[in-house]
């Protein structure tokens, strides 16, 4: 059996400090207005991007076991990350950084919220970001085609016409058929064991190989 | 009088049976409206407040626990929405057993373009909403070129979608 080796190694050195995790979480938590898609596409930038902590292929790993959970999938997400930087102690200061300060803000917004409901400038505000976070969950979707695509090339004309079917299946199912994305995930994973599983540990051992390349490329 | 106790259970299955956002509406609609412990308004309420508020939009659960039940209704949802993600540790754990498995290679590739498909479904539908017409596509389409420049921070580009806003729905 061949071992796997670690995609990502963290030097002592380059890890983050409990304070430091606390506080990028705290901002991260306190920027993301609009829902999801921004926490996300902050997420992204502050962890692969700006501290290289992890890399696009182990985020991708991370959000396919977040969506498998009840619940808010990016605070799971939130779990995930703060334990691979700090442990225990990391899940912690991760869930309060994320959460704590953006609940605060939530309740004072409850206690004023009365005396702003009827201004009709904050409904005009409301009604641009709807579609501005919809901006960002294309792009999102977009960097994540990146590094499967690209892995999908480097195995040839057939994995990447079944790459590409498959996403635009599931987008379909969701987008206009409204399916539940706990089905359509489902659906995916089965479709993708009968569809990509290598046939031999040959097969998958190339098949890692092209994934670590994209990776690096990437990088 | 509001029982704590059950108070906490209802936000926590309601947590446990969604997967995010607005899933779990319905579940506790039903629950508080018929032990009255909420009205029709607050849901309304809460949502709007959570939009307003940085962080995950599931987090309208707190706002919720906040305007039915003051500070303990407040802290008790934030702990039952906490409780159910912690359950991808169990994943993970079971994700490192297995990970060398061949058809476990073809599962994540599967959820993975899967994650693609869904993002841009969720996308569309976020934009798509009944009665969008050109500002919202207009609105969308530069944030997500400027987005893919990737020069411009995220407040800002959510700043710009509030200006537009604004000025265009005036």
């Amino acid at each position: 059996m061949r071992t796997l080796e670690p995609r990502t190694r963290i030097s002592p050195t380059t890890k983050p400090t409990l304070w430091q995790l606390l506080w990028i979480w705290g901002l991260i938590g306190l920027q993301s207005f609009g829902g999801g898609a921004s926490t996300q596409l902050l997420v992204q930038r502050t962890f692969i991007e700006k501290y290289q902590w992890m890399t696009m292929d182990e985020f991708l790993r991370f959000w396919g076991m977040c969506v498998t959970v009840p619940g808010i999938n990016l605070i799971a997400l939130t779990i995930l990350i703060g334990r691979k930087l700090g442990g225990l102690g990391g899940i912690v200061v991760s869930l309060i950084g994320m959460l704590f300060p953006s609940a605060l803000i939530t309740c004072l917004l409850a206690i004023g919220y009365a005396s702003i409901e009827h201004l009709p400038a904050m409904r005009s505000i409301q009604s641009g970001l709807v579609p501005a976070t919809g901006g960002m969950m294309l792009m999102i979707g977009l960097r994540f085609a990146k590094l499967p695509l690209q892995q999908a090339s480097k195995e040839g004309i057939r994995q990447m016409i079944l790459s590409i079917l498959l996403i635009a299946l599931c987008m379909i199912a969701v987008a206009f058929f409204h399916l539940s994305v706990m089905i359509v995930f489902l659906g995916a994973a089965l479709l993708g064991i009968v569809l990509f599983t290598p046939r031999t540990s040959k097969e998958a051992k190339e098949e890692q190989q092209a994934r670590d390349e994209s990776q690096k490329e990437m990088e | 009088m509001i029982n704590p106790l059950l108070y906490f259970l209802i936000f926590l299955r309601a947590s446990l049976f969604s997967s995010g956002g607005l899933a779990n509406l319905p579940m506790l609609q039903q629950d508080l409206l018929g032990l009255k412990w909420a009205q029709h308004a607050d849901f309304g309420r809460a949502i709007a407040i959570s939009e307003l508020s940085p962080g995950p939009s599931g987090l309208w659960v707190i706002a919720l626990g906040y305007l039915t039940y003051g500070i303990p209704g407040a802290a008790l949802a934030f702990i039952a929405i906490i409780l159910p993600p912690l359950f991808v540790l169990v994943i993970s754990a079971i994700y490192d057993r297995i990970e060398r498995q061949r058809w476990v290679q073809g599962m994540m590739k599967g959820i993975t373009l899967a994650i693609v498909g869904i993002s841009l479904a969720s996308g569309w539908n976020l934009i798509q909403q009944p009665g969008a017409g050109w500002r919202e596509w207009a609105i969308a389409l530069c944030v997500f070129a400027l987005g893919l420049t990737q020069k411009f921070h995220v407040v800002i580009l959510l700043a710009l979608a509030g200006i537009a806003g604004f000025f265009l729905y005036h």
